[in-house]
Order: C-alpha cells, then sequence, then structure tokens
C-alpha cells in the first residue's frame, strides 16, 4: 500500500517492528467516543470552556445519546471487543459527565464486547463510591468490564474546584483505595493523604477477580502506576513514535516490577474515519481536523493548572516537545497521518496504518475514536461499517 | 487532631516482678494509663511522647516481656489495673497474650502491624484470638513489607468487634512513617469506642450524647 510505504520511509520503523515480530498474536479493536452533541448551530464548535447550557436543546442532545448508543451496539453486533466510555464536563464537545452511568447503560445492551471505562478523573470524587459503581456496573454486564483509571484534564480541576496541586497524589491513592475495595474480603478503614474512611466493605464485589484495570500511560507517572498495578497502559492521541517509546519505558517498568506485560496491557488510542478512498476521506476529514485545531477546546486556565502540579515539568516538558507533531491547523493529511498523529484513509490504508502503529507500539488492543465534535453522524456510521466489514476482520488477524 | 507536644519529659524506671527486674520508661500525667509495647522501646519515645500529649500516663517496658505473667505483673505493679495497651510490630504477640490470658488487664487494645504469628512460640495464637474480648483496633500500613498488609484480616475476622485502618504510605515502622495518624487513629479509639469511631461526630458531640442517655 502507497501510504503505509510512506510511513515506513518517514519513520525508519524496521529494528522496532524487527522486535516485535510475531510478538503481537491477536489484535483487539475498541471503540471510543467522546459523545459530541454535534454542531449548536452558532459560534465555533469549542466555546469557551465551559459553555453555557443556554444553548442547550434537550431535543437535540436526546438526539445525540441515541446516536451514541446506536454506534455502541452497531460496533458490538460488527464484532468490535470493546467499547469505551469517558468523563469530560461543561462542553458538548463530550456530553459525558458520568462515566458509570453510560456504562450502566451500556451493560443493558452490549451484549458481547467488553465495557471499559476509561472515564472517572479519580481526583474529582469519592474513590469508594467509584469502587462501588464499577463492581456494580461488572455484575451488570456479566463480568465483562475493564476499569479505567484517569486523573482528568488541566482545565478540568475547574469542574468541582479541585486543587491541581493534588492531583497526582489524590489519584495515586484513589486508585490504590480502589483496588483494595474490590480485593479485600473483610471491612477495613482507610487513612490517607486525601481520603478518610473509617469502614469499607462493598456490595456487590467485582466479578472478575482482579478488576482489569486500565490507566493513562501518557506521562512517566503514569507508567509507573499502571506497571505498579499490573494495568493496560493506555497510549491515546499520542503521535505513534512517542507512544511506542513510552509502551517501551512501560515494558521496562514492568520487568523492574517482577512481571512481563503482554501485548494486551498496550493499548494505543487515536482518532480514525474510513471512507470508499484515500481523497474521498481526506476531503471529509481534513477540513475538521484543521477546525479542530484551529478551536482548540483549552480553557483559560489551563497553563496555570498545569504548571501548579497537575504536570510535572518533564511530562510538560515532553508533551510540549512531541505531543503535538503535525497536529496543528493546515497540516496536509499525509504529514498528518505519517506523524502517527491520525488513521485515515480507505480501508486499505487504514488497516495499514493499524498495522504499523500497532507493530511500533507493540499494542494489543487499538482503540479507534471516530466521533469526533464535527463528524457528521451519517459519516460515523459510514466510517463504522466500512471499519467493521473491511479492516476489523484483517486487524483480527494480526 | 491530636497536637504532639511533649507534655513532660521521659523517665527511666524499674519495678520488681516476681523476683525479676522490669526497666521501662514513663511520660506524661494523664489520668489514664497506657502501655506501650514493642521490640525496639528506647527508639519509639517520639511515640511515647505523642501519646503522653494525647493526655495518657504512658509505661513502656525496655524489653517487651515474651511471658505475660511477667507483663501481667508490670501493669498492675505500675497501673493497680486495667490498661490501654498499645502494641507496635514485634510487641504484638505480648499484647495479644496479655489480652487474652488477662482480660481484665486491658481495656483498650491497639495493635500497630503486629508481627504476633512469627515466633514458634506464637503458634497458637490465631486460635486464641477469639478469647481477645476488648476493643481491638489493627492498624497496618499499605506499603508494609515486612508483613504483608492483607495480613490484618486476620486479626479483624479473629476478634469480635475488632476494627482495622490501613494508613496509606505507611510502612512496617508506623511511628517512624506515619507517627501523628497512628497515634490520632488510636487515640480517637479509645476514646469513643470500637462502635462511634466509626462515625463521623466530634468526641464531644459523642461525650455529649451519652451523658444525655446515661440522664
Amino acid at each position: 500500500v502507497k501510504l503505509a510505504a510512506f510511513i515506513v520511509d518517514v519513520y525508519d520503523v524496521g529494528s522496532y517492528a524487527a522486535v516485535l515480530g510475531g510478538f503481537v498474536k491477536h489484535v483487539k479493536v475498541s471503540l471510543f467516543s467522546l459523545l459530541p452533541y454535534g454542531s449548536i448551530g452558532v459560534g465555533p464548535y469549542t466555546w469557551p470552556w465551559p459553555t453555557p447550557n443556554e444553548y442547550y436543546d434537550p431535543k437535540h442532545g436526546m438526539d445525540a445519546y441515541k446516536a451514541w448508543l446506536d454506534q455502541m451496539i452497531m460496533a458490538d453486533e460488527l464484532g468490535f471487543d470493546m467499547v469505551a466510555t469517558t468523563e469530560h464536563h461543561y462542553s458538548p464537545s463530550g456530553m459525558c459527565p458520568s462515566a458509570t452511568v453510560l456504562a450502566a447503560v451500556l451493560s443493558q445492551h452490549i451484549k458481547h464486547a467488553r465495557i471499559a471505562i476509561t472515564g472517572p478523573c479519580l481526583p474529582f470524587h469519592n474513590p469508594v463510591r467509584l469502587a462501588e459503581e464499577y463492581a456494580l456496573i461488572d455484575n451488570l454486564c456479566g463480568g465483562r468490564l475493564v476499569a479505567g483509571m484517569l486523573r482528568g484534564a488541566a482545565s478540568e480541576y475547574r469542574t468541582y474546584f479541585t486543587p491541581p496541586g493534588e492531583s497526582h497524589g489524590r489519584f495515586q491513592e484513589a486508585a490504590e483505595l480502589m483496588v483494595r475495595a474490590w480485593t479485600e474480603t473483610r471491612p477495613f478503614g482507610w487513612e490517607g493523604d486525601h481520603f478518610h474512611f473509617r469502614e469499607v466493605s462493598i456490595w456487590p464485589r467485582p466479578v472478575q477477580q482482579p478488576l482489569p484495570l486500565l490507566i493513562p500511560s501518557l506521562s512517566e507517572e503514569g507508567i509507573v502506576m499502571a506497571a505498579r498495578l499490573h494495568a493496560v497502559a493506555a497510549l491515546a492521541y499520542l503521535p505513534v513514535p512517542v507512544a511506542a517509546k513510552n509502551a517501551q519505558v512501560y515494558r521496562e517498568e514492568c520487568t523492574t516490577r517482577g512481571w512481563e506485560p503482554t501485548p494486551e496491557h498496550i493499548m494505543y488510542q487515536t482518532k480514525c474515519f474510513v471512507a470508499d478512498t484515500d481523497e474521498q476521506a481526506f476531503a471529509e476529514y481534513e477540513p475538521i481536523l484543521d477546525r479542530e485545531a484551529a478551536e482548540s477546546p483549552r480553557g483559560p486556565g489551563s497553563s496555570l493548572v498545569s504548571s501548579l502540579g497537575f504536570d510535572t515539568p518533564r511530562s510538560r516538558e515532553l508533551r510540549d516537545r512531541e505531543f503535538h507533531i503535525g497536529m496543528g491547523a493546515g497540516v496536509p493529511m499525509p504529514k498528518r497521518i505519517a506523524s502517527g498523529n491520525v488513521i485515515c484513509g480507505s480501508p486499505d490504508s487504514v488497516f495499514a496504518q493499524i498495522k504499523w502503529a500497532r507493530d511500533q507500539i507493540g499494542a494489543g488492543i487499538m482503540s479507534v475514536n471516530m466521533a469526533g465534535a464535527l463528524v457528521p453522524r451519517d459519516k460515523v456510521t459510514r466510517s463504522l461499517q466500512l471499519f467493521a466489514s473491511e479492516v476489523l476482520p484483517r486487524v483480527h488477524e494480526l | 487532631m491530636t497536637v504532639l507536644v511533649p507534655t513532660s519529659e521521659v523517665s527511666e524506671k524499674h519495678i520488681e516482678v516476681d523476683g525479676k527486674t522490669v526497666e521501662y520508661f514513663e511520660v506524661g500525667q494523664g489520668e489514664k494509663t497506657l502501655v506501650f509495647l514493642s521490640d525496639d522501646t528506647p527508639a519509639k519515645l517520639p511515640t511515647l511522647e505523642a501519646f503522653a500529649a494525647s493526655g495518657y500516663r504512658v509505661l513502656a517496658p525496655r524489653s517487651t516481656p515474651a511471658d505475660a505473667r511477667l507483663l501481667a505483673g508490670f501493669v498492675v505493679g505500675t497501673s493497680g489495673g486495667a490498661v490501654r495497651l498499645v502494641a507496635e510490630s514485634g510487641g504484638g504477640a505480648s499484647a495479644c497474650w496479655l489480652a487474652v490470658l488477662h482480660p481484665e488487664l486491658v481495656s483498650a487494645l491497639a495493635l500497630g502491624s503486629p508481627t504476633a504469628f512469627a515466633a514458634d512460640a506464637n503458634q497458637g495464637l490465631v486460635e486464641r484470638l477469639h478469647d481477645i474480648h476488648a476493643p481491638t483496633l489493627v492498624v497496618w500500613g499499605t506499603e508494609d513489607t515486612v508483613v504483608p498488609p492483607e495480613q490484618s484480616a486476620v486479626y479483624e475476622t479473629n476478634i469480635r468487634g475488632s476494627r482495622r485502618m490501613y494508613i496509606y504510605r505507611a510502612t512496617h515502622d508506623l511511628s517512624a512513617s506515619a507517627l501523628r495518624k497512628f497515634v490520632d487513629l488510636v487515640t480517637d479509639f479509645n476514646e469513643v469506642g470500637p462502635h462511634n469511631f466509626v462515625v463521623n461526630v466530634p468526641r464531644d458531640a459523642i461525650r455529649a450524647a451519652e451523658r444525655q442517655e446515661d440522664g
């Protein structure tokens, strides 16, 4: 495939791919959605954060939720291995204030796929309550839950007035407390730095023991957490070469801690758009990415939040230097693809790009986000169907 | 919240029990006596001072007697009756045996990361834990690499009505890694009892409610 060859030329992945030869036997695919409201009819799609909800039309909103649920059910029926919910606040770009509520809805409709809660921003919430809700959902879906644990985006620390300087501490403590709540079979109390409980004894317990965990591994701190808790390292929206580096650091960290991760311990997530031809896909998706880049939804105060402890200096430097390669407005689609920031094209091209990303990263789970805030719903559906019929079976055989 | 300010100097004393000399530290002038047991008492003087600052008269044998009868003699000789018993690490076995064999001398028991099952002499202790009737609190650090934190469940399961608490990021040496939290938890447990310990109400409010009930 011409496009795939171009990518290989750019990154000279031969040596790394050779190391991984035969490493990944079977790749699983997840569908992720931010659950966008769609156009609000006026102004840019990313309004100042928070977006005044005077623009919310309940009828339009209910349609958005129905479209989201239809897409998730379709993905399940078409053979996707996992569907995922997330948590975002105060914005039409992601109408998902509660990832667990959405996962509970999915638990009653998704018959085969795993349900990943790649959502709750742990520092914002009561960790025992979250542990209860996860366990409840694992029971509701028959033991198919993947328990994601997130720290949240910098701007969202304004949502509940959470101190950004406590971000890492609250996240780590909440994660350890939740794991203990799921695994301990006798009542216990918890005296922490941020959380204090005198009696914890959750009902129900999760069906799965242990519950599979998923932790974003964009930063060094995230990688260490994932390795420590034997969690899936989620590498979301990183350029593929950066994700490959993080995946390698994760594997080394796991080895240091005395265990060897499988490919299914690494998930790579990226935007994905499929059309009948490369030309059609580029023509339809490029303007959307340009608008997203031009109207980035970073709310005021994000930099301040970042510098006050949300990011460590090292992770901030890494992100500023590498995360946004090839992501600006006006970047031609081939360059975006070559940078490893998006998967886009005909089914053949999309398969080649996924295979390349898989080989680079060693990921056993590929998560695709097809429903960007500006992608028309009919094109999301078409992309999903094309992916399922012409890409998914080949990815499964990788 | 306990204010960790020493209320008096630590003094070194001794007492004769059954013809044996037991050396001990004493600090604090509180009305209630707290006996602290550990396998390295001289290193725990800040802990003794912290409990003294919480309002106790604190007594701590320099070397924890392994013989429960000797320990009982020490408690009777220095206190004349029941005491709050707090044990950390290697002091845990002696504390448990005292609570099993001389329940009249232990009004409350707090165990901090006890290594009570380590020695052969304590093999039968697990089966006797159900004989402990004193209100009991078990405290463990989540980063304990000497004894797995999950072992705390053995105590919670076998000592009826007991409570167990994890201190996040604390190591096996609770005094060194989480002194304030350890002392606060034990003090709170001793003051309000195992039932009210799990209720988020200020101690004063609990006492007022108890007075009202008594009245």
